[in-house]
């Protein structure tokens, strides 16, 4: 029972915090952006090409520092690009309807994701990629009589095709004894290195991604309750009007608010693809359309009903099923989960529209 | 008045509007080879339906790899089909869609594909409906060529023979139960796990099943209900895409218990997928690159040479259906005649491939092979070959 | 030759088929003025309820009585669907209204994924007998298809006609003043509910029907095919053809179905980049030209100008 709460408050927080970009959004501008699960997808896969092209792990510095390094990079390179992107998609796509109207909005966004998603297809293939795991390089010297686990090389490799591609091979199984032959075959590879692939557990990345949350939850409530941008942002969320007449740069103001959004999807991508170890185009989609779910139960335009309605989500994803299971005996209880995050919607949207923690607005006639 | 005129009217303005011009450029084709010398029979137009992108690319991929060492090796013999590539996107209706667009525009013999038996069955139901004969390469399936009737064949085993191969392999290592994990969505799984169940319990052990769906990424919990059952052996009859990433993601709850898995799992990018797990894991497959065998050795070296890769079972199984095809040509003058190519399909004997000996006279259309289990190990390596009974 | 007839006859059955969808969704979102974004799931009741009946009752009524009797199943199950959806969607406005409906297409699409295997075929699919007889042959599909055709463009029809009456009674006139204003057309004494559940239910059965013609032409369904992209399509063509304009529908359906086919026939770079190029054609059109071609007006209305320009000297 307590695994699959684990299980829950891990996948919680990667919905916690995708969650949060939609709730900014929608605070400020009344739009549900749809692509917000593609800002995300493109930040896991900019994470994806850092741990797999950048070669930082190669660096010749105490272990794990490389690792770590590589991992710093790949999630700020993720970050740093999923917010670009955000500026740019709300620039080009969302600025020139913000005042045409609820249903051109909606339906933009729609078409923005369908686009990115797409686009993704065509750049990166329509295929899940594994995520590249971390490489703990080690020197032959080092090594010693026995290989303490599974050791592979890198070799460069040409194709009568004419395409240098790289190839890995397993040189050494765990246990075997480290003669002169597999050392010569490791001083014959360009970096005269072997390598032992480390991959986290999904537990510890839930765990990382857990902690992460824990970590930048204060951060946001600084940026937005003390800092003038976040206050701007809380006046245009409550009178978009009133703020423009208070001299507030609205267009300014929405672009950061996009930023910061999508930053923190970009995170959350990286730890998402490290915890289940694959990215796809299609990455995106389910864990954005639960993630807004989340946020509306939280209460769609508050930032701690984001973090409130994501851990509630996910743990009910895993907690419901497995009772389900035990208790009534259904067999197939898991395979329904998705179902059950959709009941969740349902229920709070005829019962409770503003969510959790969300403030009831008033239309004026 | 009105009424009649706002249909007729759209019509025929949106009639025009869609035929005014799409100038259509040519679909994916072999390279045009020198003319001939001396005149030969009609030449065989064959449409193959693979999944080039998606979630199952690799699969296509390969398969048309295989397919393409075939052409270039039986031009030398005289055998010269005229291959036309399509994209079946690892969809279902698409499968479909392009067996239509195959058969009714672009006026080819036979099919060839696909690979998910989900898909074939698709294209299967076009070639029943247009009398067009449809081999694949890769569905094992069972019910694929009864349903599809005497149009429909095979040149790979079938599922239940791979779920008698997977308890087999699994009584032999002294595995006494089994917790099976079922990918509700895809034919290939259930049918799968149902055959391996009934092997598996008829000689005494015992089976669990798990079930998700494909298309998730997450399978934490699926992994944890396998793991609690603490059977023996694991045995994964989907896919390869999630069946590597359950293996990954059960690399503590999962330790110290074999891994079984069906064809489905047979793909180079495994071992990616798995990651650094300790795990044994075992597949069944049609051909294992590193198996004791000349023919098997040349191939995969001759495919290295070329691609660049080592080849898998589907590189192996495309390069078959052209051998076969090569052989049906032999007597079967006319394909255009597509009953009487139907009937030399059914009427195959005794062609050595690089998978088998294929035979289809069965009554399904179904070969009786031989089957290999490779260990997955930095690598897909041979492990032991399950003859046929 | 017979091949290309054939392909053109799939192409305007499947016009056909979206036809009814455009319109039964342009009935819901134009003239009602409700953000509907789960049609496909009333696309799939109806699909799926004509399959269900054909395959049990295979053999023990005759084609025709089968064929007529799935669709007026996947007629009325869909349109209990849709009052299922309208009545407590009624307290829900835009973007929440949006989003229960999207949900609502998702999970008809999830609970089919689910079911039973005997029962709906779960993800696997279902293969729908074919009650004219099973064809071997391009002549026998040819005739099936031309059949199809005749039927499918007789319901469109049918569908037009009903749906421009509904506009133009005092139904649909009340439904329009509440979708313009709804404060307004309370003060008037016009209660909201009815019409908004009515357009519901007849927006959802129209799409019911369209499923049921679908099931039977395609022979075989699975539960991949009813996904959101084909609303965003029906969006795309009550958009191009204009929110409010039935003719639109029409001319719409031509073009974007249309173009879809020939494009995946034909191949090439702009096939590949469809998925792409169509929804960028949706949302440039919602900036640039949001009524469409013929905004909301009707084809019959441009007959009666040029009519009137004859008459006037």
């Amino acid at each position: 029972m307590t695994q699959y709460l684990l299980n829950g408050l891990g996948l919680g927080a990667i919905y916690a915090f995708i969650a949060l970009g939609y709730t900014m959004v929608y605070g400020i501008i009344r739009l549900i952006n749809f692509a917000h699960g593609e800002f995300f997808m493109f930040g896991a896969y900019l994470g994806y090409f850092v741990l797999r092209d950048s070669g930082i792990d190669r660096l010749d510095l105490p272990q794990p520092l490389p690792i770590v390094l590589q991992y710093l990079a790949a999630v700020t390179a993720a970050s740093l690009g999923a917010a670009t992107l955000a500026v740019v998609t709300e620039r080009v796509a969302y600025r020139p309807v913000r005042r045409a109207g609820r249903i051109a909005a909606l339906i933009t966004a729609v078409c923005v994701s369908l686009i990115l998603q797409n686009l993704a297809v065509k750049a990166w293939e329509a295929k899940t990629r594994s995520y590249p795991d971390p490489r703990l390089w080690i020197a032959v010297a080092d090594l010693g009589d026995r290989a303490p686990a599974n050791l592979w090389i890198v070799r460069p490799f040409r194709t009568t095709g004419g395409d240098e591609i790289e190839r890995e091979e397993l040189v050494l199984s765990e246990g075997d004894p480290v003669d002169d032959a597999a050392r010569a075959r490791i001083r014959g590879t360009p970096d005269a290195r072997v390598f032992k692939k480390i991959t986290p557990s999904t537990e510890v990345a839930q765990g990382f991604v857990l902690l992460a949350l824990v970590l930048w939850a204060p951060v946001l409530w600084f940026l937005v309750k003390r800092t003038r941008t976040g206050t701007a942002m809380r006046a245009v969320s409550e009178d978009m009007d009133a703020a423009r007449l208070m001299g507030i740069p609205i267009d300014r103001i929405v672009s950061r608010t996009f930023f910061l959004g999508a930053f923190v999807a970009g995170v959350g991508g990286v730890g998402y693809c490290i915890a289940y170890g694959q990215v796809s185009p299609y990455t995106g989609f389910l864990p954005g359309m639960k993630a807004f779910i989340a946020a509306v139960i939280g209460g769609i335009g508050s930032i701690p009903g984001a973090i409130v309605g994501g851990i509630l989500l996910g743990v009910a994803e895993s907690i419901i099923p497995h009772l389900f299971r035990s208790e009534l005996g259904w067999r197939d209880a898991f395979a329904w989960k998705d179902a059950i995050a959709f009941a969740f919607l349902f229920a709070f949207l005829l019962f409770r529209p503003t969510g959790l923690l969300g403030r009831a607005t008033r239309v004026k006639v | 008045m009105y009424r009649i005129g706002r249909i007729v009217a759209p019509l025929c303005i949106a009639l025009a509007a869609s035929l005014s011009g799409c100038d259509k450029p040519e679909p994916e084709r072999m390279r045009p080879e020198p003319k001939p010398t001396r005149p030969e029979p009609k030449r065989m137009r064959v449409g193959v339906i693979l999944p080039m992108t998606g979630l199952q690319s690799t699969f296509g991929d390969e398969s048309w790899k295989g397919m393409q060492l075939a052409v270039e090796d039986l031009r030398k013999q005289g055998f010269n089909p005229e291959l036309i590539l399509r994209d079946e996107k690892s969809q279902k209706t698409e499968a479909g869609n392009q067996a239509k667009l195959l058969i009714e525009n672009e006026r080819v013999h036979v099919l060839v594909g696909s690979v998910a038996s989900g898909h074939t069955r698709q294209a299967a139901i076009e070639a029943r409906e247009s009398a067009i004969p449809l081999i694949t390469p890769a569905s094992t399936n069972d019910t694929i060529t009864v349903e599809g009737g005497p149009y429909v064949s095979r040149i790979c085993f079938k599922d239940s023979f791979q779920g008698a191969v997977l308890a087999k392999f699994a009584l032999q290592r002294g595995w006494k139960s089994a917790v099976v994990v079922v990918d509700k969505g895809q034919p290939y799984s259930t049918g799968l796990a149902d055959s391996f169940k009934s092997v598996f319990e008829k000689a005494g052990g015992k089976t669990q099943f798990e079930y998700y769906t494909s298309g998730e990424t997450d399978f934490s919990n699926t992994v944890q209900n396998a793991a609690n059952h603490k059977a023996d052996a694991i045995v994964i009859t989907g896919y390869y895409a999630e069946g590597g990433i359950m293996i990954r993601q059960g690399k503590e709850k999962w330790a110290g218990v074999p891994v079984l898995g069906g064809d489905g799992l047979d793909s180079p990018e495994l071992v990616g997928l798995v990651g650094d797990t300790k795990a044994e894991i075992y597949v069944v497959s049609h051909f294992a690159a590193d198996a004791p065998d000349e023919r098997v050795r040349n191939f995969a070296k001759r495919y290295e040479e070329r691609f660049g890769q080592a080849p898998g079972a589907m590189a192996a199984l495309g390069y078959d259906v052209l051998l076969v095809l090569a052989d049906v040509a032999k007597r079967c003058p006319d394909p255009a005649d597509s009953k009487a190519l139907a009937r030399a399909i059914a009427e195959t004997k005794g062609v050595e491939c690089i998978t088998g000996r294929i035979d289809l006279t069965t009554p399904d259309r179904t070969p009786i092979k031989d089957a290999v289990v490779v260990k997955v190990e930095g690598g897909l390596k041979f492990q032991a070959t399950i003859p046929a009974q | 030759m017979s091949g290309e007839l054939l392909w053109w006859l799939n192409l305007l059955v499947g016009v056909g088929i979206f036809t009814l969808l455009a319109t039964s969704l342009n009935l819901i979102n134009g003239h009602a003025g409700m953000f509907h974004l789960g049609h496909h799931g009333f696309w799939a009741l109806g699909a799926y309820a004509t399959a269900w009946w054909t395959i049990r009752l295979d053999g023990e009524l005759s084609g025709p009585v089968l064929y007529g009797t799935s669709l007026l199943l996947s007629t009325g199950v869909a349109a209990v669907g849709g009052l299922a959806v309208g009545l407590p969607c009624l307290r829900l406005r835009g973007d929440y209204l949006a989003i229960a409906t999207l949900a609502f297409g998702e999970v008809v699409r999830i609970l089919i994924q689910n079911s039973d295997k005997g029962f709906l075929g779960g993800s696997q699919g279902v293969r729908l007998p074919r009650v004219f007889g099973e064809f071997e042959g391009e002549a026998a599909k040819l005739e099936f298809r031309a059949l199809s055709l005749a039927l499918v463009a007789t319901l469109c029809v049918l569908a037009i006609w009903a749906i421009s009456n509904f506009i133009r009674s005092g139904h649909g006139r009340r439904l329009l003043a509440v979708a313009q204003d709804e404060t307004a057309a309370g003060l008037m004494g016009i209660d909201p509910t009815r019409p908004r559940v009515l357009a519901f239910v007849i927006g959802a059965a129209v799409a019911g029907l369209a499923g049921g013609v679908h099931a039977h032409f395609e022979g075989s369904l699975a539960p991949q095919e009813f996904e959101f992209m084909q609303t965003v399509k029906m969006f795309l063509i009550v958009v191009l053809g204009g929110m409010g304009s039935l003719s639109g529908c029409v001319v719409g359906a031509f073009l974007v179905v249309g173009t879809e086919r020939l494009l995946a026939r034909a191949g090439g770079a702009i096939a590949d980049w469809w998925q792409v190029i169509f929804p960028m054609v949706l949302a440039i059109m919602i900036v640039v030209r949001p009524q469409g071609i013929f905004g909301r007006r009707e084809l019959s209305d441009w007959f009666r100008a040029l009519r009137r320009r004859r008459a006037a000297p």
